[in-house]
């Protein structure tokens, strides 16, 4: 905001902020039943032009039957969805303006690339030069050249994948819906077609509706995230949002992994805002187990009693070794003097420490360690109870596999409260 | 010692098996079909004699050491000069192939019904239709009988229902014979149009639909294109043995309708010419090679298309 020629519009990056641009595709109260069982639960969503959208949830959450909504393939029990304007609830797939990358890319055995390519065109009654060109011009786009006349089983998985892309874009529809577009394809592939699928979205300027089960998928794709479990949102917003700020507990277990902890509200002290950052609170919960006591910053409204959970990021707990960490830092704390809350609860809290040191200190031993290359995952028992899952990554060399901190390590853990969040669901 | 042979008969076995699975039901072939092809075809180049058996020696030994072969074309002439044998080829063939198109007619959809049913009701339609196989094939062609003549229940529920006040001739009659090959054949039709339809993808439908294929578009330029094969296994194996089938039309069809499998019947049984009753038997497996020859290189093209080479 200070600097506004230095930060792009935020509308233009963000249109769903922006109370003037209508949503391209509205779902409103689109309800999906399959006998007794019901896969979208009365669910309202918009989608605005030119975002790529990720439908994230597991297996059976409904975002294959909200994508499949979208294609035309299946008819809303209730509801209605209406994309650019025009109410599509009724509309049979082959007269919407939308395409469809399907999971099994469901490309047509007895043809070869080209005449996949060119078969929506066809149906559109368009010839010759014109269906040419077209086609030619995505097969360009898609580095498919040399395998216009190969069938395709003689193809590889990546090939399939690209010209399943291809056919679906060709038509240039206003909406290209992509059921799991990369799950078919290796780690290595996939990650170099991430890329290439978001560098399309961008030259072309269609609106994409990707369904995945992969969160780092959806992470590294998407404008935004619509996380779904049992036929409902759990939460939209943008990668950032959904990680850094998860709602409620599912989110936070699902999107990357984070130590919950539960427990109980103690205080809570409301903290004015500056220019940048709303008002909050500092909450201080004790936990169920092991009563330990951490503090936690929040915009929530909470109070004393209330049962909630604390959210933690594993690699947003910083880990030292005991010794290095009492020679370093100023906050000595005795080995035997858990950060546990006194009897009498008076208000000397242990283990919180305002300023710039670390407000959350705990004491730990490594109970395993994993090394994975760039990072090391610990699970570490903390001596007031709770287990934590920590990451760090590997600054230094590890030789001689020599880790820096290994197993039976003791520890110190320490993370600031607005590295916490605070759930109430 | 004997146990050191029963050691290498063991691993010859063994080194050899599959060889041997594939060279028994070949040697059963050659012995029960190759074998007594060539006993037609012996027979039908030999003269009509009225002695046991009733026709000439391909070899003659009365002339010392060396044999004579003498081989007598009249038989296929007789065929081609007798205008009754071509007509009789002709009509068969007619009726063969009608019968093809009113099983694939009918049995194409109840395949596609099939396929698209899940679970126990596919497996209780597909029983149905292999149900009629567990009767004898005779004894439900008889039955067709009981059905059709005019004292038949079909007769008399149009009569009681005062559609026709004297019975329609059913028996007797083309009509009888196309409904037997039909009813006979149908599973003939569905169970290759199943296997077939069972592997097709579902998502090409919705991938047709979404690239703007309206439904009976879809069908033409997807489904009808991938279920081909089917359709040529599925007419073929109805087509052949309908050519030359003897019991409906013997029974059903009576003398009014003309087809080749009676008439080589006629030939061998009331004529007792068994010369030309062979010939007629080689005309007619010459004629059936042609549609299996077809569907063999159809096959082989098939099975070449499916295995999915990783060509990068």
């Amino acid at each position: 905001m200070n600097q506004p020629h230095h930060r792009p519009d935020p509308y233009t990056e963000r249109p769903w902020l922006n109370p003037a641009i209508s949503p391209f595709i509205q779902i409103q109260g689109v309800t999906k039943r399959f006998g007794d069982f019901t896969a979208v639960n009365a669910v309202d969503l918009a989608i605005y032009q030119g975002e790529l959208f990720a439908l994230l949830g597991g297996s059976g959450c409904g975002k294959t039957t909200l994508l499949r909504m979208l294609a035309g393939f299946e008819t809303p029990t209730e509801g209605r969805i209406i994309i650019d304007g025009l109410d599509m609830t009724e509309v049979p797939p082959y007269e919407r303006p939308v395409n469809m990358m399907f999971q099994s890319y469901a490309l047509f055995p007895h043809m070869n690339v080209f005449n996949n390519i060119a078969y929506g065109l066809r149906r559109d009654g368009i010839k010759s030069d014109e269906l040419k060109r077209r086609v030619n011009d995505i097969i360009d786009m898609v580095e498919l050249n040399p395998l216009t006349h190969r069938r395709p089983h003689q193809l590889s998985g990546g090939q399939r994948q690209r010209v399943a892309l291809a056919r679906a874009l060709v038509k240039q529809p206003k909406v290209l819906l992509l059921d799991e577009p990369l799950a078919a394809l290796d780690k290595r592939l996939r990650e170099q077609t991430q890329f290439e699928l978001m560098n399309i979205q961008d030259q072309l300027g269609i609106t994409f509706v990707v369904v995945t089960h992969d969160q780092e998928e959806a992470m590294t794709l998407a404008t935004r995230i619509a996380v779904m479990g049992a036929g409902q949102f759990e939460q939209v917003g943008t990668p950032a949002d959904i990680y850094e700020n998860p709602q409620t507990r599912f989110i936070a277990g699902f999107i990357g992994s984070a130590n919950l902890l539960s427990g109980t509200v103690q205080d809570c002290q409301p903290e004015k805002g500056t220019d940048d950052a709303p008002d909050t609170s500092r909450v201080q919960i004790v936990t169920d187990e092991g009563n330990q006591l951490l503090s936690v910053s929040t915009d929530r409204v909470v109070a004393a009693g209330d049962a909630v959970t604390l959210a933690i990021r594993p690699e947003k707990i910083s880990v030292t070794l005991q010794d290095s960490a009492v020679s370093d830092t100023a906050d000595k704390v005795p080995d035997n003097a858990p950060n546990t809350v006194s009897n009498n609860g008076s208000g000397t809290v242990p283990g919180y420490v305002s300023g710039n040191v670390p407000e959350n200190v705990l004491w730990g031993t490594v109970q395993e360690m994993a090394y994975l290359g760039r990072l090391s995952t610990f699970r570490i028992k903390t001596d007031a109870g709770p287990t934590l899952e920590v990451t760090a990554p590997n600054q230094r060399r590890v030789l001689d596999n020599r880790h820096l901190i290994d197993w039976d390590d003791r520890v110190r853990l320490t993370f600031s409260s607005d590295s916490a969040v605070l759930l109430t669901r | 010692m004997g146990h050191a042979d029963k050691h290498r008969i063991g691993d010859l076995l063994q080194r050899n098996w599959k060889t041997l699975v594939t060279a028994l039901p070949f040697i059963w072939l050659l012995l029960f079909f190759l074998a007594p092809f060539f006993i037609v075809l012996k027979i039908s180049v030999a003269e009509s004699l009225i002695a046991s058996p009733p026709f000439s020696a391909l070899l003659d030994w009365s002339d010392g050491g060396f044999p004579s072969m003498t081989i007598n074309t009249d038989n296929y002439a007789y065929l081609w000069e007798d205008e009754l044998y071509l007509r009789t080829y002709l009509n068969s063939l007619k009726i063969a192939a009608i019968s093809t198109l009113l099983c694939l007619l009918i049995g194409y959809p109840m395949a596609y019904g099939i396929v698209r049913t899940s679970g126990t009701t596919r497996y209780l339609l597909l029983l149905l239709v292999i149900l009629p196989f567990w009767t004898s094939f005779l004894l439900r062609v008889y039955a067709w009988i009981g059905l059709l003549t005019d004292q038949g229940t079909i007769n008399d529920v149009l009569l009681w229902l005062g559609l026709t006040d004297k019975p329609i001739r059913l028996m007797y009659s083309e009509f009888a014979v196309y409904v037997g090959i039909v009813y006979s054949y149908l599973p003939f039709m569905i169970l290759p149009l199943y296997a077939n339809m069972e592997k097709l993808d579902l998502a090409l439908n919705e991938a047709a639909g979404d690239l703007g294929a309206k439904p009976l578009t879809a069908f033409l330029t997807v489904t009808l294109p991938l279920t081909l094969p089917g359709i040529i296994a599925g007419c073929l194996l109805v087509f052949i043995p309908a050519t030359g089938e003897f019991v409906i039309p013997d029974l059903l069809g009576g003398g009014n309708v003309l087809m080749i499998g009676r008439l080589l019947s006629s030939e061998f049984n009331a004529n007792h010419d068994w010369p030309v009753a062979s010939a007629v038997a080689v005309v007619l497996l010459i004629l059936l090679v042609i549609p299996m020859m077809l569907y063999h290189r159809v096959q082989s093209r098939s099975t070449n298309a499916q295995p999915s080479a990783e060509t990068a």
